[in-house]
């Protein structure tokens, strides 16, 4: 006990210390987090955020023009920048210096068949282009049926659902993907220590002391949870606090997900060291592995808009179950009862022991 | 009963002999020298030794015991200095003392071992910002914090400044008077016959001798090399060629512009003579030299190579 506890005494001074730590462990998940959930999860506060600045022209006043003014006016996410309609060439005007996202030019006459759509030529890919095209051809479709006046007999409506219970906020998808990341690349970067030990000799200094390797492993291990607690517990705060995340935690599930994923990420960094001799190869090694998983495993984005020749990579990648189980644990409230929580541990743990039994089999103490 | 014993230690590595059939064994209270050149094997030996390396063939014993069956015990009993001082670079040197002094069952106070590799006033820096000497001492007081009976130093002054080769010098010296037995390598032959009791000299896995170093010098010819030098001019140097070799025990002699240089059997009575020569002649001496026999003329004449550091 007294061993373990000047093993966890030096292992712990050595990380704390290293400048380097705090600097990817710590401040560049935080740096990761806040852009990423700035760009694309920040204004997303889980209602429609679509808005469009818009005018109507009425170059002839028409009893066709005038109904479809009445529609438009009654569609909440379209702000006025004139009650009344304007002329074509004001209307372009307004364009060109973006004081209007964009202008809808109402039917000549009660024959015209034409309704247009005047948009800035830069935003001719943007949302904006295709939220509005859906929105005018709604409100066309709804003039025709007054036209006919026939009631539509089915309509689309459009509900997001997410697996939760409660609705998935993107920011929320974000925030877990990105706690998950931070603790995996934690545990595959953070044995790189071990190739410093071994070249300066230190790992075979410790042979000649009567202790059992596995005390010095254990230390390590313990180590590696603290910090992966200190990332886990920065991270949630800013994610919950600034950026508004949920936050519907199952304390049992997610300290069995926290405690066997980062032990499994430190497996796959010990077995990155046994494979590498300097420093380089090890971040090399531990970078592809790091890139491949950043992106294939339902961090940034639901792994359904993968393409499904890559979808294999996902469904072995650990970082998913760990992302998975984060979420559910952490978003979702997931509990042990659930048989999802079973599958995200299971392969956590298989991971870990494939990892640790082929890093120990090629693990070398000497340089 | 002697407290180290290794008899026919033999490793290789590829195509590689790095100890070839070495035997030797160390008396408790010893400081046992292993000297040779770069790759002759000493590390490879002391590692066997220390259990860090399995031996192909052989036997070791420390205090009776082996490393098949008392491992741990034997960890208790040994300090170890390796080649590469071995530290954790972002502990200070105080801690680094304690944690190795918290892995055994056996420890030394720290403050005791401090002031013995005298770092007390360097308790809180930071291993990394240390000096090489510094570094050194440290790594003998890691090797020190068990309180071990048997110390391994491997060439624990390699790279060292004239003053810092000192410092260890007296570490190890104190050592002794506390009763270690200290096993060490080296380069320097001046460290060996200063230290030792008792010097190995290795080249190329082999043992080519063992013994005290008076023993080691006293084994070479009794010859011994000695030269004059004249201030004025060459031709006295010269004159005196023919005398000298007619001087009994004198085997070659020559000159070098205004050097004699001879080599004799009986110093004294060819000094004499010869002295009594210059003043009656009243020939002006300028200087003269008795070349001192070393550990590497012990080497020279074993291996018949130039000793190269
Ligand atoms: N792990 C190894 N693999 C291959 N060859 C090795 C290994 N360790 C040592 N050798 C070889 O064995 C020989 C003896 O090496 P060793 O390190 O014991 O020499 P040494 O006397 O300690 O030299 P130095 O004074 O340079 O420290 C050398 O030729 C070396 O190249
Ligand atoms: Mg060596």
């Amino acid at each position: 006990m007294k061993q373990f506890r000047k093993l966890f005494e030096a292992n712990f001074k050595s990380t704390f210390r290293e400048k380097a730590v705090w600097g990817w462990s710590i401040a560049f998940p935080i740096l990761l987090m806040v852009i990423f959930l700035t760009i694309f999860g920040g204004s997303n506060d889980g209602e429609s955020t679509f808005e469009a600045h818009i005018v109507t022209v009425m170059e002839e006043p028409n009893e066709l023009a005038s109904g479809i003014q009445l529609v438009l006016k009654q569609i909440p996410v379209l702000t006025w920048e004139k009650d009344s309609t304007v002329s074509r060439a004001e209307a372009a005007e307004w364009l060109k210096e973006k004081k209007i996202d964009a202008a809808i030019v109402l039917p000549t006459s009660l024959d015209a068949k034409g309704v247009e759509l005047l948009l800035n030529k830069e935003k001719e890919n943007s949302i904006l282009n295709q939220a509005m095209g859906g929105i005018l051809n709604g409100v066309l479709q709804e003039v025709n049926y007054r036209i006919a006046n026939v009631s539509p007999q089915l309509t689309l409506q459009t509900k997001y659902i997410s697996s939760g219970s409660d609705t998935l906020k993107y920011v929320d998808f974000l925030f877990t993907g990105m706690i998950a990341l931070s603790i995996g690349q934690a545990g595959l970067f953070g044995m790189v220590g071990m190739i410093e030990m071994r070249r300066n000799g230190l790992l075979k200094r410790l042979m000649l002391i009567p202790i059992s390797m596995g005390t010095f492993g254990l230390s390590q291990t313990l180590v590696r949870l603290i910090l992966s607690i200190i990332q886990i517990i920065i991270l949630t705060f800013i994610g919950v606090f600034f950026f508004k995340a949920s936050l519907h935690l199952n304390i049992l599930s997610f300290l069995i997900v926290f405690i066997v994923g980062t032990i499994t990420f430190s497996a796959f960094g010990f077995m990155i060291s046994a494979f590498t001799k300097s420093m380089d190869g090890y971040m090399g090694l531990a970078n592809i592995f790091s890139l491949l998983m950043m992106f294939l495993s339902g961090i940034f984005f639901e792994l359904s808009m993968l393409p499904s020749y890559i979808k294999p990579i996902a469904v072995i990648s650990p970082l998913t179950y760990f992302a998975n189980g984060i979420r559910d644990s952490m978003v979702y409230g997931i509990g042990i009862m659930n048989s999802s929580f079973w599958v995200n541990i299971g392969v956590l743990v298989l991971w870990g022991i494939a990892t640790f039994a082929v890093g120990a089999k090629f693990f070398k103490w000497r340089a | 009963m002697p407290i180290l014993e290794v008899k026919e230690l033999r490793k290789s590595f590829q195509s590689v002999v790095a100890v070839d059939s070495i035997s030797f064994s160390v008396e408790a209270g010893e400081i046992f020298t292993i000297i040779g050149p770069n790759g002759a094997g000493k590390t490879t030996t002391l590692e066997m030794i220390e259990g860090l390396q399995k031996p192909d063939n052989g036997e070791i014993q420390l205090k009776g015991m082996n490393w098949k069956g008392d491992s741990t015990p034997i960890k208790q009993i040994i300090g170890v200095q390796p080649q590469t001082s071995a530290l954790f670079d972002l502990l200070n040197v105080y801690e680094s003392l304690d944690v190795f002094a918290g892995l055994y069952e056996r420890s030394r106070s720290i403050d005791e071992v401090l002031e013995f590799i005298n770092l007390t006033d360097h308790r809180k820096k930071f291993v990394k910002t240390l000096s090489g000497g510094q570094r050194q001492r440290l790594a003998i007081g890691i090797a020190l914090v068990n309180d071990p009976d048997i110390l391994f130093l491997d060439e624990p002054t390699t790279g060292l400044d004239p003053q810092a080769r000192r410092n260890i010098w007296d570490i190890i010296l104190k050592l002794k008077g506390l009763g270690k037995t200290t096993i060490l390598t080296t380069h320097y032959m001046e460290e060996a016959e200063k230290l030792s009791d008792r010097v190995c000299i290795v080249d190329q896995g082999k043992i080519i001798a063992l013994d005290t170093p008076q023993n080691l010098i006293q084994l070479l010819a009794k010859e011994r090399e000695i030269h004059l030098t004249f201030p004025s001019s060459m031709k006295d140097a010269q004159k005196m060629v023919l005398m000298v070799k007619a001087y009994p025990g004198v085997t070659k002699v020559h000159t070098e512009q205004n050097k004699l240089i001879f080599s004799t059997a009986s110093p004294e009575e060819s000094l004499y003579h010869l002295f009594k020569y210059t003043t009656e002649n009243q020939i002006l001496v300028q200087q003269i030299g008795i070349k001192d026999l070393s550990l590497e003329d012990v080497f020279i004449t074993f291996t018949g190579k130039e000793w190269r550091d």
